[in-house]
């Protein structure tokens, strides 16, 4: 465990107050002001029943420290009450599938700029091109109900 | 003299929308984000897509946080793995890397986080005693630890100080800021304790 020699020393304490003065000014004035208005999402889609992340191909590699050769996408399944979510991103791109299969209206919600929107076939399958860069949450409404995940970083 | 407010409060009061709150944690925390973030080498657009998710996830769980003191460990546990989410997609989409070595790479980063957040969590401590100073007291230890340093004859002309009272009033400051309710907080053994737990390790 560190210790606080700071405490009883003043030359450490100043040290200690400098390197964490220096560390707040040394905070991107644009990584404040995304901190800051990360807050106006609070209320939206609050009502929505949230997707949880049941797996995630990149941390389940991570898990195992796998050193063979892996696959360039990242395979994320999501799940709520009587749905499945499951998307693979590879280079901005997104396949996915709703479980059970059926038609849905998906949503890419970007924290950064506009979402995108695209329905899905009978069998729950759906491609999004070109996702936006920057967290992003994916918004899946069927006929029955309205579900959201919570963000990511792609 | 400011008031300090505990990160419990602060939760609470974001949680039912109060944007200063929120302001307030974020001003409290965002050197921790930024600290571990840096650390990792990441493009200037990556730091931000990471801070940005981490605030993100945060709003979404201010309702879920039971335990305020556990907070700091939360938020540094979500930036390593949003950092790793970056970094991944980032490695699996570069030929040049396909054998899977940047996980060990990155595992070795990880080794001395929970010092990084102990030590965050005292930088932070000292930030909001700072805070809780006399505005004289403040501005004199601002001053001090300035850089490139300011020497003692600017500090007296900026404080109107006689240069011999520099060195015994920085220590009485010290003194102050030692005994402050934020530096006390920290301090306090079940205090320390309770952010161990919560660094989830």
């Amino acid at each position: 465990m560190t210790s606080f020699d700071w405490m009883d020393d003043d030359d450490a304490m100043m040290l200690e107050l400098k390197a964490a003065v220096a560390e707040a000014d040394a905070v991107p004035e644009r990584l404040l002001r995304d901190a800051k208005a990360a807050f106006a999402w609070r209320t939206v889609d609050q009502e929505l029943e949230r997707l949880t992340l049941e797996s995630d191909s990149l941390f389940d590699d991570l898990a195992l420290v796998r050193g063979d050769e892996d696959t360039a996408s990242r395979v994320l399944s999501f799940e709520g009450s009587g749905i499945g979510l499951e998307i693979e991103i590879n280079d901005r791109v997104v396949v996915g599938q709703v479980f059970p299969m059926r038609a849905a209206l998906i949503t890419i919600v970007g924290a950064a700029g506009p979402s995108i929107e695209t329905r899905t076939d009978d069998l729950g399958c759906f491609v999004v091109d070109r996702i936006p860069n920057g967290p992003l949450r994916v918004r899946c409404d069927t006929q029955e109900s309205s579900f959201i995940t919570d963000w990511l970083a792609t | 003299m400011m008031q300090t407010v505990g990160v419990g409060e602060l939760v609470a009061a974001a949680a039912r929308g109060d944007q200063s709150a929120w302001t307030a944690l974020v001003e409290r925390y965002l050197p921790l984000v930024y600290s571990i973030v840096r650390r990792f080498r990441l493009s200037d657009k990556d730091a931000e897509d990471v801070s940005q998710t981490v605030w993100l996830r945060l709003v979404e769980h201010l309702d879920a946080i039971r335990e305020p003191k556990a907070l700091p460990g939360w938020i540094a546990t979500t930036t390593r793995h949003e950092i790793l989410a970056v970094l991944g997609a980032k490695r699996r989409t570069d030929p040049m890397d396909p054998t899977g070595s940047w996980l060990l790479d990155l595992q070795g980063t990880f080794v001395d986080l929970d010092d990084e957040l102990l030590r965050a969590e005292a930088a932070s401590a000292l930030r909001n005693g700072l805070a809780e100073l006399e505005p004289e007291q403040r501005t004199l230890l601002l001053l001090l630890v300035e850089d490139p340093p300011v020497s003692y004859g600017e500090i007296s002309r900026i404080t109107g100080m006689p240069i011999g009272s520099i060195g015994p009033t920085r220590s009485r400051c010290l003194k102050k800021l030692r005994a402050t309710s934020s530096v006390q907080a920290f301090l306090r053994p079940d205090g320390m304790q309770d952010r161990m737990d919560g660094g989830q390790r």
